[in-house]
């Protein structure tokens, strides 16, 4: 009996920890932008969006992701969460709420949105020195990327 | 004596004139007084030639700020050992011919390159030789420049380790002609570049795109060979543009394509060769583009055209040896398919006129079913999939009903 109830929580705890979702590793060179059907290639810039049934999108660039997300390609309602990679980090992916984002045109990022985005904030200042960019928040991203 | 006198002023004068208004060669090399190029540069005045002779030049940061026609002799080796950009032209007017350039440095933020042109006008890069670089050649806000006859080298394994072959940025009216890319990222990569042309270039085994286009209005390319590259060639966010004559050859790969068409409009494709690539065509998002006399032939799907496309009229073409011939992933249809060859067209032709009397359906059951679910790939050609190809062929009731060729030819055409 006790072995039974054991099993059972056991199977439980399996279940629910495989819904919780997470990032996957982006396989640059090999994986596709899922908007603009590039291959991602620049490790700089790669970004995922998951949805809340577990779907996993990867997309080149922040730019492509929001497009993506907004010109309802999916419901955005049903977005769990965006994921976008550490400009100078290897190739980790971050929670979009916990990073800083930087505008430059010098960034040349995939597709031309030209936004860097940092999970440390002094290595965002760090860059925005070097190459004269504009320091902003997630919604003038969503701005900016929307309105392009 | 008098006379004589004169004579010999105004032949002085003469002289004088002469040496001020004629620009003056210099000879650099190992055995000449000037030994290196950056000191030839540095004595030369704007007009000069320059001529290098052969041998190995460990130089570095080379910038050409006057308007120089430079030379090299039996192609002069310039090595960046991997550390360094190697020439940076910023002066309008520069001609540069006949250097082999070797291993320029690698960085992000920057993308150092062999040959990178900065903001300058009437630049011209030819015969050069440009071997394991990390860019190959760059211009950014460069018009009027020609890039010609250039062999462009790399070794690149991952993408984000390599650059481009030849990477035009914010550029205007630039010549592309006769060059040959391969191991690079892309082999020649547009964005934000307008009229220009891209012709009789061999791009082969680059890493991702044999070329990719982006934001480039009103530019041609013709000509062309992309063969065996990563995944084709990529055309994406971009207004009049035409493509003749070019061959697609040998992009296989699950996510490849001999032409990738992403938000095209005013666009012509004619006259091109695609052949065993996994898809031909792909488009999404095109709008108004004439596909004509084009020759599509062994390739996994022929065309893939999403429902997101309108007014594209693909005629004239001859679809030989595909798998797929067309691929789509809805109802919606407001392209014109019409007056194409299809070999596997099994309609007959009663008066004789060289037209098929009953449509053609490119589109099979299975290709519907395949664009939901690839995992079907695996029932291909088995007995049951071709008996329900050939009822929905009859009774069309998944596949798009307006999809078809109303006048088939029934023999190929001639292009």
């Amino acid at each position: 009996m006790k072995l039974i109830k054991f099993s059972l929580i056991l199977i439980c705890f399996l279940i629910i920890y495989s819904c919780t979702v997470k990032p996957e590793p982006i396989k640059y060179g090999k994986d596709n932008c899922a908007y603009c059907k590039m291959t991602i290639s620049d490790n700089h810039f790669g970004t995922e969006l998951i949805t809340k049934k577990g779907k996993i999108y990867k997309f080149d660039e922040i730019g492509c992701m929001l497009a993506y997300a907004y010109e309802q390609e999916i419901d955005t309602t049903k977005i769990k969460t965006m994921y976008i990679s550490d400009y100078c980090g290897q190739n980790i992916l971050h929670d979009k709420n916990s990073m800083f984002f930087l505008m430059s045109d010098s960034l040349k990022s995939p597709m031309g949105g030209n936004i860097a985005s940092f999970s440390n904030i002094d290595s965002l200042k760090n860059y925005s020195t070097k190459i004269s960019g504009k320091i902003v928040n997630w919604n003038e991203v969503v701005k900016i990327s929307i309105e392009e | 004596m008098k006379s004589s006198t004169l004579k010999f002023f105004n032949l002085f004068l003469f002289l004088i004139s002469f040496s001020i208004l004629q620009a003056k060669t210099i000879y650099a090399g190992k055995n000449q007084k000037i030994k290196s190029l950056t000191k030839a540069i540095e004595y030369a005045v704007a007009g000069d030639s320059i001529i290098l002779y052969s041998g190995k030049y460990f130089e570095k940061n080379i910038v050409i700020n006057k308007a120089l026609t430079i030379i090299g002799k039996n192609f002069p080796v310039i090595d960046g050992e991997k550390k360094y950009e190697i020439i940076s032209i910023k002066s309008d007017n520069v001609v540069f011919s006949g250097f082999k350039i070797k291993r320029s440095g690698y960085a992000t933020l920057t993308d150092p390159a062999a040959i990178k042109v900065y903001n300058t006008k009437n630049i011209t890069i030819s015969n050069n030789i440009i071997d394991d670089s990390f860019f190959g050649i760059y211009i950014q806000y460069g018009t009027n420049c020609k890039i010609l006859n250039n062999k462009i080298y790399a070794y690149g394994i991952e993408e984000q380790q390599i650059g481009n072959g030849i990477h035009c940025w914010k550029s205007d009216s630039l010549i592309i002609s006769g060059n040959y890319i391969s191991g690079h990222r892309d082999g020649i990569y547009f964005e934000f570049v307008t009229n220009s042309v891209i012709w009789r270039n061999i791009s082969k085994k680059n890493i991702r795109y044999g070329l990719h286009f982006m934001f480039s209005h009103n530019d041609s390319y013709i000509a062309n060979v992309f063969e065996n590259n990563g995944a084709g060639v990529a055309v994406m966010f971009t207004n009049k543009v035409k493509m003749y004559n070019n061959y697609f050859l040998n992009n296989w790969g699950d996510a490849a394509y001999g032409l990738l068409l992403k938000e095209i409009s005013d666009s012509y494709i004619e006259a091109n060769y695609f052949s065993s690539n996994t898809i031909g065509i792909y488009m999404e998002g095109v709008s108004r583009t004439f596909i004509r006399k084009n020759t599509l032939d062994k390739n996994g799907w022929a065309i893939k055209i999403q429902a997101s496309c309108i007014d594209v009229s693909m005629n004239n073409n001859n679809f030989t040896g595909n798998s797929f011939d067309v691929g789509t992933n809805g109802s919606l249809v407001l392209n014109n398919f019409n007056s194409n060859y299809w070999d596997k067209y099994e309609g007959y032709d009663l008066n004789h006129d060289k037209i098929g009397d009953v449509p053609y359906h490119p589109i099979s059951l299975f290709s519907m079913i395949i664009e939901k679910n690839p995992p079907a790939m695996i029932l291909f050609r088995s007995i049951m999939v071709s008996l329900l190809d050939k009822t929905e062929r009859l009774i069309p009731s998944i596949t798009p009903e307006n999809l078809k060729d109303n006048t088939p030819h029934t023999r190929k055409i001639n292009l």
